[in-house]
């Protein structure tokens, strides 16, 4: 009987709270169900979906601009790693041809030296005596320019009239006629009076043109060559056209005879001279 | 052995096959793909005629024979030429006429020949077809691909140069 009372006044007291408590608990119930793994995957999938495609069409320019600007940075702000990350590739091809350059001057150096009772030797020792040091005799015959290829070519054809070699390369008839066709297209293309091709680089060689009024010769020079030796051949292969292009059809020369002649005079040309 | 050099020109239209032939001569190949030729190429042969070595420098001239696009320097000098068409293209000999009076007035006295190129292409009845319409005879009819001709129509001309 006391607990019927005591629950009755339980229920009495408390049936504000325990409304509340019902209404707290079907929130509860309806908050667990909204949130269960189904629910949640089904409400963020298509806002997921949507970012993700948002993101794919604006990587590229996004990415772009982002590395554009990191590269720009990285530059600018550590130029020795990016020295350091590029020696390797460039600073062996730098290095290799160096290196290749600097056994050529040793081996031309090497070659001076060991002849020893030459003329050459002799004439540094004697020029040391007068304060020509050694040193610089021996660098600057180690570098000397020298005429690996000369041709005799008629100006309007481009057809060889005699050649020098001192290796059997190329064909000269062809050199000959690409060389000519060179020449007519840069003079051509500048439509200068007067105007003349007169040097070709190409590596570590200088093609030296000379022309006269029929003819053209050419020296195909390899090593250093500056200002005063270009200008002694030109003035040299001047003489020989001169001396014997000229005559050239009176004389009724040959191709051979052109080319003996030549060989003759690109042997005897000293620049020192 | 008596030795003579003779330069060589290779004229007409882009594409009509004149790098085929000098190659299809030179080197007896021919290949399929095109390749535009730059400027000029230079090939060279020698042929042995009656005890006479004749190195011909073959200039293989770029598509054109026009004034403007050619440098006239190109030409000169020239002991022989060889104007060369597409039997499959009448714009490559509309202008035979006019190119060669062009080629003409700088090369006087200089041998020339004109080659049909291509022949391989065409049937027998489009062939005689092309020659009724060509403006002048032409004497080698090529092909470049076979071979057809091209040595007897090089050969003829060093005959020619030489005088023999």
């Amino acid at each position: 009987m006391e607990d019927k009372v005591f629950q009755r006044l339980k229920d009495i007291l408390f049936e504000e709270e325990s409304q509340k408590r019902t209404l707290l608990e079907n929130e509860v119930a309806s908050l667990r169900k909204e949130i269960s793994p189904a629910q949640i995957s089904n409400r963020l999938e298509p806002i997921v979906n949507q970012k993700v495609e948002e993101l794919k069409s604006n990587l590229t320019a996004l990415s772009g601009e982002a590395l554009g600007e990191a590269i720009r940075a990285q530059i600018r702000n550590n130029k020795e790693d990016i020295i350091d990350a590029l020696y390797p590739i460039m600073g062996s091809l730098i290095q290799k041809f160096i290196q290749v350059e600097l056994e050529r001057l040793s081996e031309n150096i090497n070659k001076q030296i060991d002849d020893t009772f030459s003329f050459q030797a002799i004439k540094r020792e004697f020029l040391g005596l007068f304060g020509v040091k050694q040193q610089e005799q021996l660098m600057k015959n180690a570098m000397k320019p020298e005429i690996e290829e000369s041709l005799v070519i008629y100006q309007n054809s481009g057809l060889l009239i005699g050649h020098y070699t001192s290796k059997d390369t190329a064909d000269q008839d062809m050199i000959a006629g690409m060389l000519t066709a060179i020449k007519s297209f840069v003079e051509d293309a500048f439509q200068q009076k007067g105007g003349h091709l007169d040097m070709i680089e190409y590596g570590t060689f200088k093609i030296i043109i000379q022309n006269s009024y029929k003819y053209y010769i050419v020296a195909i020079v390899a090593g250093v060559v500056d200002t005063n030796y270009k200008l002694k051949l030109l003035r040299y292969l001047n003489l020989f056209a001169e001396r014997h292009l000229a005559k050239l059809q009176e004389e009724n020369l040959s191709e051979g005879a052109v080319s003996m002649l030549l060989d003759k005079h690109i042997k005897e040309f000293n620049p020192d001279l | 052995m008596q030795s003579i050099s003779k330069k060589v020109i290779l004229v007409g239209n882009f594409g009509v096959g004149k790098t085929s032939l000098t190659r299809q001569f030179v080197y007896q190949k021919f290949a399929d793909e095109y390749l535009t030729t730059l400027g000029v190429k230079i090939d060279k042969k020698t042929l042995i005629i009656n005890e006479i070595e004749v190195n011909m420098i073959i200039w293989d001239i770029a598509g054109e024979v026009s004034q403007t696009k050619v440098p006239k320097s190109y030409y000169l000098g020239a002991n022989g030429i060889i104007y060369v068409f597409d039997l499959t293209r009448p714009s490559t000999f509309k202008h035979i006429t006019e190119d060669l009076d062009y080629i003409k007035q700088m090369l006087p006295n200089a041998p020339y020949i004109l080659a049909g190129n291509k022949k391989d292409l065409l049937s027998e009845e489009e062939l005689k077809e092309t020659i009724a319409q060509l403006p002048l005879p032409c004497e080698y009819l090529t092909s470049a691909r076979t071979g057809e001709k091209v040595e007897q129509m090089f050969d003829e001309l060093t005959r020619k140069m030489i005088g023999k």
